[in-house]
């Protein structure tokens, strides 16, 4: 019987793919290289569209702009050299005009939408908004009252985000009265307001003629941008500004053409007559008395719910400040200062603690 | 720094001086009957001033207030957009994964979430933690193809 030999056993080695000899089977890196290369080249495409229609609007802007203020565009520097847009990101532009009467300033945001990013692009085609204008004016003097008229999506979010509206306009009433149908809601403060605003026939015709163009009005002397979400209480109420806030949308959807852009001049001029109009704007007796109750009323709430927090931080401060002292008596190596002081505190502290005598009048 | 100080309370009838013959060099023509409080040029500017404005100009050139961009942090600050801050912190940890656990699909997923932290990123904003960012997710993608140059495999695949 022949013997039967064990058979040498065989170990292929185990060698890694050459990462030259076969590219087809890279196809998902090859995905992933054209992924990028399409992200970037939309970048460019997306950023040059938004410097276009950025400059598109400060050329047919820039007269108008010019004949108002002294200032066209702060570039930061020490003496403003270049007037002109300034670029906050790839969409966002920003414009700041001076040196107008009745103003202290204007800033005039350009918030297009996120063309040169991806993601933007795919969430434009889902759901579709608009480049926006957003005007702010900065008054040096207004008489006080809020007011607001907005679209309804944005008057649910102005009215829950921004803390003057949530705070002095609780309740929101449609604007029919005034000839805007169910389009804008109306979030008043004082009646009187509304009428003088929306009772001026260029408003008026305004709104009614741009009626796809005007997002919100926002008139307010306490306005404090929106409210930020804080866990612990504020020990201070927000600053507040006198401002003036219009935001305005681009027409056209996601794609203003040239001539769009230069029928969105009246616009701005609405910015300035409501300005000057609101500038001189007196309210009337009653409403000014109204207006003062509520914002004391305001306040008075606002300092009940923050008493507790700040009597803590008074007493934490009258600690802070007994340490400090006590720290630096004991550092005077004086002893007999140190044993007067002692025994000035040792008084005090006795007074503290014993209990008041009230004193009974004897009639 | 020259501050000025452009006190001038003028009425109607000054308004018919011509040229502005005033020896301040800060004041302009007030519109009819308007009142120029007293006013300060900030930032100590010096402003040269115009003097021929008739009286339905509403440029104040002696008014002007530089732009102060408000701090961070405070509310109605242009542009709070959180997007690039959580992509940059995304495509870091994306790319520690890659790294740490050698899987090719995190280190492409790095690339792009640095990518788009790029592309929403603000003018002013900081440009070395960006680009290390980038740096970090490409060395993620180099190493995971050096350690193991296998193509990647997709997971719908049963190989």
């Amino acid at each position: 019987m022949p013997k039967t030999q064990e058979e040498p056993k065989i170990t292929i080695a185990n060698v890694p793919l050459h990462l030259r000899s076969n590219w087809d089977s890279f196809y998902l890196e090859m995905l992933m290289i054209a992924g990028l290369v399409v992200y970037f080249i939309n970048f460019i495409v997306g950023k040059s569209k938004n410097q276009k229609l950025a400059n598109a609007w400060f050329t047919s802007h820039k007269n108008l702009l010019e004949q108002n203020f002294a200032l066209v565009g702060d570039d930061g520097k020490q003496v403003p050299e270049s007037g002109g847009l300034q670029k906050e990101s790839e969409n966002v532009y920003t414009l700041w005009c001076s040196g107008r009467t009745n103003m202290e300033g204007m800033l005039v945001e350009l918030k297009f939408i996120k063309r040169q990013d991806m993601i933007g692009v795919v969430s434009q085609l889902i759901r579709p908004s608009s480049d926006q204008l957003l005007v702010k004016v900065h008054l040096d003097e207004m008489d006080s009252f809020v007011f607001a008229l907005a679209t309804k999506k944005t008057a649910a979010r102005l009215s829950k985000e921004m803390t003057d509206i949530s705070t002095f306009c609780p309740e929101k009433k449609s604007a029919d009265k005034f000839g805007f149908g169910s389009q804008y809601v109306l979030m008043n403060e004082l009646g009187e307001v509304a009428s003088t605003v929306l009772g001026d026939p260029k408003v008026t015709a305004v709104l009614n003629k741009f009626s796809g163009m005007v997002d919100f009005l926002h008139f307010s002397d306490q306005y404090s941008g929106p409210k930020q979400p804080e866990d612990t209480q504020p020990t201070k109420l927000p600053e507040v500004r006198r401002a003036l806030v219009f935001g305005f949308n681009f027409p056209g959807r996601g794609n203003p053409s040239l001539e769009a852009i230069e029928s969105m001049r009246p616009l701005l001029q609405l910015v300035f007559h409501v300005t000057d109009k609101l500038r001189r704007f007196k309210l009337s007796k009653e409403g000014k008395a109204k207006a003062e109750k509520n914002r004391s009323r305001v306040e008075e709430a606002f300092l009940k719910a923050t008493h507790a927090a700040r009597a803590e931080m008074a007493q934490a401060k009258r600690e802070e400040r007994k340490r400090m002292e006590r720290e630096k008596m004991l550092e005077i190596d004086d002893p007999d200062k140190q044993r007067k002081w002692e025994e000035r505190e040792q008084r005090r502290q006795m007074k503290r603690r014993a209990p008041k005598m009230k004193q009974l009048k004897t009639s | 720094m020259v501050e000025l100080a452009v006190i001038s309370c003028v009425d109607e009838r000054e308004n018919d001086r011509p040229g502005g013959e005033i020896s301040h060099a800060g004041d302009t023509k007030p519109a009819e009957g308007e009142l120029l409080e007293e006013e300060q040029v900030k930032g100590g500017l010096s402003v040269t001033m115009q003097t021929a404005n008739h009286s339905s100009d509403p440029k104040r050139a002696d008014k002007i207030t530089r732009y102060k961009p408000p701090a961070q942090g405070t509310p109605g600050a242009p542009g709070e957009d959180p997007t690039t801050d959580y992509m940059n912190v995304l495509g870091m940890i994306f790319s520690m994964c890659g790294l740490m656990m050698r899987l090719k699909w995190c280190a492409w997923v790095a690339l792009y979430c640095s990518c788009i932290s790029f592309a929403n990123a603000r003018v002013n904003d900081d440009t070395k933690q960006m680009l290390s960012s980038f740096m970090l997710s490409i060395s993620a993608v180099v190493m995971s193809y050096l350690q193991n140059p296998q193509p990647m495999t997709p997971p719908w695949s049963n190989i």
